[in-house]
């Protein structure tokens, strides 16, 4: 319950964020911007189960498409996005660090967790620019803007971090 | 049931991702004629190509049932074609009043094509209409002739058969010999009679010459082989006919319904 909570706050501040200051950076003639909001499911405990991971994406993508007026496209970006943590934080944490099992993803370091972040972000914004095209012509564009993009925030989230360390990645 | 929530269980990531992504799908469907757009576009075409191939399998198992509806369309339309032409003034069709005709659709039952002397079994008797002497054609040419009629079945000769033997004639000239068969190739027949000063190529078509029992102009074959033989005045032709009698199924006879005055006039002709 205190874990869902601090969710729904966390949230609540990156949407902050990204609405009022990052969604007014776009960088290269809009090609390219920075999205910290997946930062809310990758501070979600290593023991959230699967299920409740897309729930939690679904929701975060409802709450952000009311505010985009954009129904569907975050929801199913950030659904696919739950389902891919899920799969992939097991592969690129080990057993030392899947066993503090209240731990975020993010409590494991900053420069460990560049790879992770680097991944889902660009699975997500690949899934976002996709989905916002909707065919085929323009596949190759949504490619680079997703990498481009997952660069951007990758960077952005690492100073994040930076700025503003976990209690716990500060005890370890 | 156990097993079955043990799968629900077991899947359970992947059908809330399914869910979620109805939904969104189902919100951008609503929302954007971009993707209202392409979604009825995609999934129309994934449809049209269910039903496609839903169409082809269904269509493979009524395939009897359409050949029957068919035939008897067929019917119909010959019988119309007939009736027809038969009310059209004669400067603008040459129409013989003997070529009066009636077609009833009927099914080969039983046939043999690879003996000396072959017959058919067709599903109608006297109870429909079926007479000896009555011809029985196919789509393609004819086919063969009532010999005798029980109540419910018939027995055709076919052109393969040594005894058949039936008029012909060269469509482009109009000579006309005797078509028969010699019992070697179930293709082929001979056409005999047929002076050897006329000229006729390979390719050249048959056609039935008219008599009691055939109407005039109906499909038998084309010229296989024309050869003529040192001092004989007539022709030695072989014909291939446009019917695979192998295959051959669906049939119909053919009744002239102004046969009677036609006879009785020869008949008076013959006693003079």
């Amino acid at each position: 319950m205190n874990s869902i909570l601090i969710f729904c706050l966390r949230a609540l501040g990156l949407l902050l964020i990204q609405q009022l200051l990052l969604n007014h950076m776009p960088i290269g003639n809009g090609l390219c911007f920075a999205f910290i909001l997946p930062l809310a499911l990758y501070t979600l405990p290593f023991d959230t189960e699967r299920t409740q991971l897309i729930l939690c994406g679904f929701v975060l993508g409802l709450i952000t498409d009311a505010f985009e007026s954009s129904y569907g496209l975050y929801t199913l970006s950030f659904s696919i996005l739950a389902y891919a943590i899920g799969l992939l934080r097991n592969r690129f944490y080990g057993r030392e660090e899947s066993e503090s099992k209240q731990n975020g993803i993010l409590d494991n370091g900053v420069v460990k967790n560049l790879p992770f972040l680097f991944t889902c972000n660009f699975i997500v914004l690949l899934a976002f620019y996709l989905i916002e095209n909707f065919s085929a012509s323009g596949i190759g564009y949504a490619v680079l803007r997703a990498l481009l993009s997952s660069i951007l925030s990758t960077l952005f989230m690492a100073s994040f971090q930076f700025l503003f360390p976990s209690k716990r990645m500060n005890n370890r | 049931m156990r097993n079955l929530l043990l799968f629900l269980r077991r899947f359970l990531p992947e059908l809330a991702l399914l869910f979620a992504a109805f939904v969104s799908l189902n919100l951008l469907n609503s929302s954007s004629g971009k993707h209202n757009n392409a979604l009825t576009g995609a999934l129309g075409s994934t449809a049209s190509s269910v039903f496609q191939v839903k169409s082809s399998v269904s269509n493979y198992f009524s395939l009897s049932e359409n050949n029957e509806r068919l035939q008897l369309e067929n019917q119909s339309l010959r019988n119309k074609l007939t009736e027809r032409l038969s009310m059209v003034p004669s400067a603008e069709v040459r129409i013989d009043s003997t070529q009066l005709l009636r077609y009833q659709a009927c099914d080969i039952i039983n046939s043999t094509v690879h003996k000396d002397n072959n017959y058919f079994t067709i599903n109608q008797g006297a109870k429909h209409g079926v007479n000896p002497g009555l011809a029985v054609v196919s789509d393609k040419g004819i086919v063969g002739v009532v010999t005798h009629s029980g109540n419910n079945y018939s027995i055709v000769l076919p052109v393969l058969n040594q005894r058949f033997t039936t008029s012909a004639e060269h469509k482009k000239t109009g000579s006309f010999g005797f078509i028969n068969w010699r019992g070697i190739d179930p293709k082929i027949v001979n056409l005999s009679d047929v002076a050897n000063h006329i000229t006729m190529n390979v390719g050249d078509t048959i056609i039935s010459r008219g008599s009691s029992i055939y109407p005039r102009g109906i499909n038998i074959g084309k010229v296989s082989e024309v050869n003529t033989l040192p001092g004989e005045p007539y022709l030695n032709i072989e014909v291939e006919l446009f019917e695979d009698f192998g295959s051959l199924r669906h049939v119909f006879w053919v009744d002239k319904l102004l046969i009677a005055e036609q006879d009785s006039l020869e008949q008076i002709q013959e006693a003079l």
